[in-house]
C-alpha cells in the first residue's frame, strides 16, 4: 500500500508541474494567433447560427404549406441542400484560417504526448493500487488443494472451509468427527463469531507435522490472518497425537487467559477424549468457551466494526485515480479549445437538427448518453468481507502465541 | 524560449524523481527499523510477562519445598538482575544472557517443584505451570517475529543503492537473537 501512495505523490508531482509549465505557457503570449482564432470562431458561429435561421424558415414554410399537401421528404431534401451549403461553407472558413495561423505544431505535440503518457501512466497506476489492495490475499489455491491424501497435515495443506463459506469454521479432513458434530459446532462457532465477534477456526486432524501443535496452529494464525482486531481464536485437534491445543489472538488473550483455555479442555475435553469420544468434547469444550466468554464483558460488535473500518481507507486511491481521468479530459478541453483542433465540431451541436425526418434515434442516442453520463458519478468500491455472512475469508487478526495445550 | 522551457521541465522532472525517491527510501527505511524495534519491544513485554508469573510461583513452591532456599535465592537473583535490563538494539546479547540465566533458575525450581508429589498436584501450581508455558511460547515467537523484522530492515539497509542514504542518515545494522545458549537441552533433574 506504501508503495502506491508514493507512486500517487510521484505521478501528481510529476504531471501537476508539467501541466501547470505547460497551461502557463500555453496561455501567455501569442495575441495574433489568438485574435485569428477568435475571428474564425466568429465567422463560424454565425455561420451556424445563419443556417438554424434557414431551418428557422424551413419549418415555417412547411408549417403554412401543410394544408395544402406539401410532403415532408421534400423539406427534408431541402435541410439536406442547407446543411451541405453550410458544411462547405465552414470547411472553406476552416481552411482558410488553417493557411492563415502560425504553425503551432510545437504544442500540438506537446499536449497530445503529456495527454497521452499522463492517461497510460495513470491507468499503470490504477492497476498497482488495485492490485496491490488484493494482495493481502495470502494463500493460493494451489496450497489449498495439495497433498489431501496427506495424513500428517501441515497448516499450509490443510483444507480450510471458512475461505469460500462464511458460515463453516470446522475443518474435518480425516473424518475424525461425524458430519453432524461438524454442523453443531459450526453453528456454535458461528454464533461465536456474530454475537461475540471472535472468528475461529477448528482443525480436527489425526496427526500434525512433527507432532508439534504450537507450530502448526500458530502457522494457521500467521497464514489466515483468522480474527478481527486480533480477537482470533484457533482449535486443533490432534487426535493420533493425543494433544490438543487453544491458540488465542493477540487481544483475545486477555478475555481468555491460557489458564482458563487450559482448565476448559482439562474439564470437558481431557475426559471425552480419554474415552474415544471426541465428537462429545469438542462440543463441551466449543460450549464451555462460548459460555466462559458470554459472561464477560467483551467489546461490543459496533466497537469492532469501527476499529476494522480503518482499513477501507485503501479503496480511496482508485477513485483518485478515477477522478483524474476527468481532470485529463478537461485538459484535452482546454487544449482542444486554445488551439482549435476541433473547431468544425464546436459548431455542429449547435446546429438544428433535421426537423422534418420522424425516427425515435435522437431521443434514443439522447438518453443512452444521458443515462451513461449519470451513471458515471455513481461508481462505488469494493470493501472488505466485513459485514457479509456468506463471503468467506478471514480477517487479519494475528496471534502472539497465547493459548493452551492439553494432552492425554 | 520555447527549448529553454523544455530544459527547465526536464531538470524539475529529474529533480522530483530523486527527491521522490530520496523520501521514499528514507520513509521505508524508517518504517522498518520502527517495525523492527516494536518487534524488540514485544519480545521485552514477553520477557516480562514470565518475570511477573515469577513471584507467584515461588511462593507457591515454597509453601511446599521451604527448605530449597538456593533454588529460590538462584531464581529471585536472575530474575531481578534480567529485568534490571531495558532491551534495545544494541544490547540484545547481554539481554539474552541475563535471561537464559533466570530461564535455568527457572528450569531448577520446576525441576524442584515436580520432586514433590502434593505440589506437583496443586492446582494452583499446575496453572501457573501453564502460564509459565505460554510465556515461553509467547517469548519464541516474538523472538522469531523480531529475528524477522531485524533481516528484513538489515536486508534494505545494507542494499544497493539505498546503503549509500542509510550510511547518510545514520541507519546502523542490527543484531538478531541467537539460540540461547543451552536452551535446547532439558533441565536436568537430580535426586
Amino acid at each position: 500500500m506504501e508503495t502506491s501512495w508514493t507512486i500517487f505523490e510521484m505521478y501528481i508531482a510529476i504531471f501537476g508541474l508539467i501541466v501547470t509549465v505547460g497551461i502557463l505557457n500555453d496561455k501567455k503570449g501569442k495575441g495574433a494567433t489568438q485574435l485569428l482564432l477568435d475571428s474564425t470562431r466568429a465567422r463560424l458561429a454565425g455561420c451556424a447560427s445563419r443556417f438554424n435561421q434557414q431551418v428557422k424558415a424551413l419549418q415555417k414554410e412547411y408549417k403554412s404549406e401543410k394544408k395544402h399537401g406539401a410532403r415532408l421528404k421534400t423539406y427534408a431534401t431541402k435541410y439536406n441542400i442547407t446543411k451541405t451549403d453550410y458544411d462547405r461553407e465552414a470547411k472553406e472558413i476552416i481552411r482558410e484560417w488553417k493557411r492563415a495561423k502560425k504553425d503551432d505544431m510545437w504544442w500540438r505535440m506537446f499536449w497530445k504526448i503529456v495527454i497521452f503518457a499522463g492517461v497510460i501512466s495513470l491507468l499503470g497506476a490504477c492497476t498497482e493500487a488495485l492490485a496491490s489492495m488484493e494482495e493481502d490475499d495470502p494463500v493460493s489455491l494451489e496450497q489449498m488443494t495439495q497433498a489431501r491424501e496427506d495424513k500428517v497435515w501441515t497448516a499450509q495443506s490443510i483444507p480450510m472451509p471458512h475461505l469460500t463459506d462464511g458460515r463453516r469454521y470446522v475443518s474435518n479432513p480425516d473424518g475424525i468427527v461425524s458430519d453432524e458434530t461438524v454442523k453443531r459446532l459450526d453453528a456454535k462457532l458461528k454464533l461465536l463469531d456474530d454475537s461475540l465477534g471472535i472468528e475461529s477456526v477448528l482443525a480436527i486432524v489425526s496427526r500434525v507435522e512433527n507432532g508439534d501443535i504450537f507450530r502448526f496452529a500458530q502457522d494457521i494464525f500467521d497464514i489466515y490472518k483468522v480474527g478481527k482486531n486480533d480477537r482470533g481464536l484457533v482449535m486443533v485437534l490432534a487426535y493420533d497425537d493425543h494433544k490438543f491445543r487453544s491458540h488465542t489472538g493477540r487481544s483475545l488473550e486477555a478475555d481468555l487467559t491460557d489458564a482458563e483455555c487450559f482448565r476448559l479442555q482439562e474439564r470437558y475435553l481431557i475426559p471425552s477424549m480419554k474415552a474415544e469420544m471426541p465428537d462429545s468434547g469438542l462440543i463441551y469444550y466449543v460450549e464451555s468457551v462460548y459460555n466462559l466468554l458470554q459472561g464477560k464483558e467483551l467489546p461490543t460488535m459496533s466497537e469492532l466494526r469501527q476499529a476494522n473500518s480503518d482499513e477501507d481507507e485503501d479503496a480511496i486511491l482508485p477513485s483518485i485515480y478515477f477522478f483524474l481521468l476527468f481532470v485529463w479530459m478537461g485538459i484535452y478541453m482546454f487544449a482542444a479549445r486554445r488551439h482549435g483542433w476541433n473547431l468544425k465540431r464546436e459548431y455542429n451541436g449547435r446546429l438544428t437538427k433535421n426537423p422534418f425526418v420522424n425516427n425515435g434515434s435522437a431521443f434514443a442516442t439522447g438518453y443512452v448518453v444521458g443515462s451513461i453520463l449519470n451513471g458515471g458519478g455513481g461508481r462505488s468500491h469494493g470493501g472488505g468481507f466485513g459485514g457479509g455472512s456468506f463471503g468467506g475469508g478471514f480477517s487479519g487478526g494475528s496471534s502472539g502465541g497465547g493459548g493452551a495445550t492439553s494432552s492425554w | 524560449m520555447k527549448k529553454n522551457h523544455l530544459i527547465l521541465i526536464g531538470i524539475a522532472v529529474v529533480v522530483i524523481v530523486i527527491f521522490g525517491w530520496v523520501k521514499s527510501t528514507y520513509n521505508g527505511m524508517v518504517g522498518v527499523e520502527e517495525e523492527a524495534t516494536t518487534a524488540l519491544a514485544n519480545v521485552q513485554s514477553a520477557y516480562q510477562r514470565r518475570a511477573d508469573l515469577i513471584p507467584n510461583l515461588v511462593e507457591v513452591v515454597k509453601g511446599y519445598a521451604a527448605h530449597e532456599k538456593e533454588t529460590f535465592e538462584s531464581v529471585v537473583n536472575a530474575r531481578a538482575k534480567a529485568t534490571s535490563i531495558t532491551l534495545d538494539a544494541d544490547n540484545i546479547e547481554e539481554f539474552q544472557k541475563a535471561q537464559g540465566e533466570l530461564s535455568s533458575a527457572l528450569g531448577r525450581l520446576i525441576a524442584v517443584g515436580e520432586a514433590y508429589p502434593e505440589l506437583k498436584a496443586n492446582e494452583n501450581f499446575r496453572e501457573l505451570q501453564v502460564q509459565l508455558e505460554g510465556t515461553e511460547n509467547r517469548i519464541n515467537e516474538e523472538r522469531n517475529k523480531a529475528n524477522l523484522k531485524i533481516q528484513n530492515y538489515n536486508i534494505i539497509i545494507r542494499r544497493f543503492p539505498s546503503n549509500m542514504l542509510a550510511g547518510m542518515f545514520g541507519f546502523e545494522k542490527m543484531n538478531k537473537f541467537e539460540a540461547e545458549a543451552g536452551a535446547e537441552k532439558a533441565p536436568q533433574v537430580k535426586f
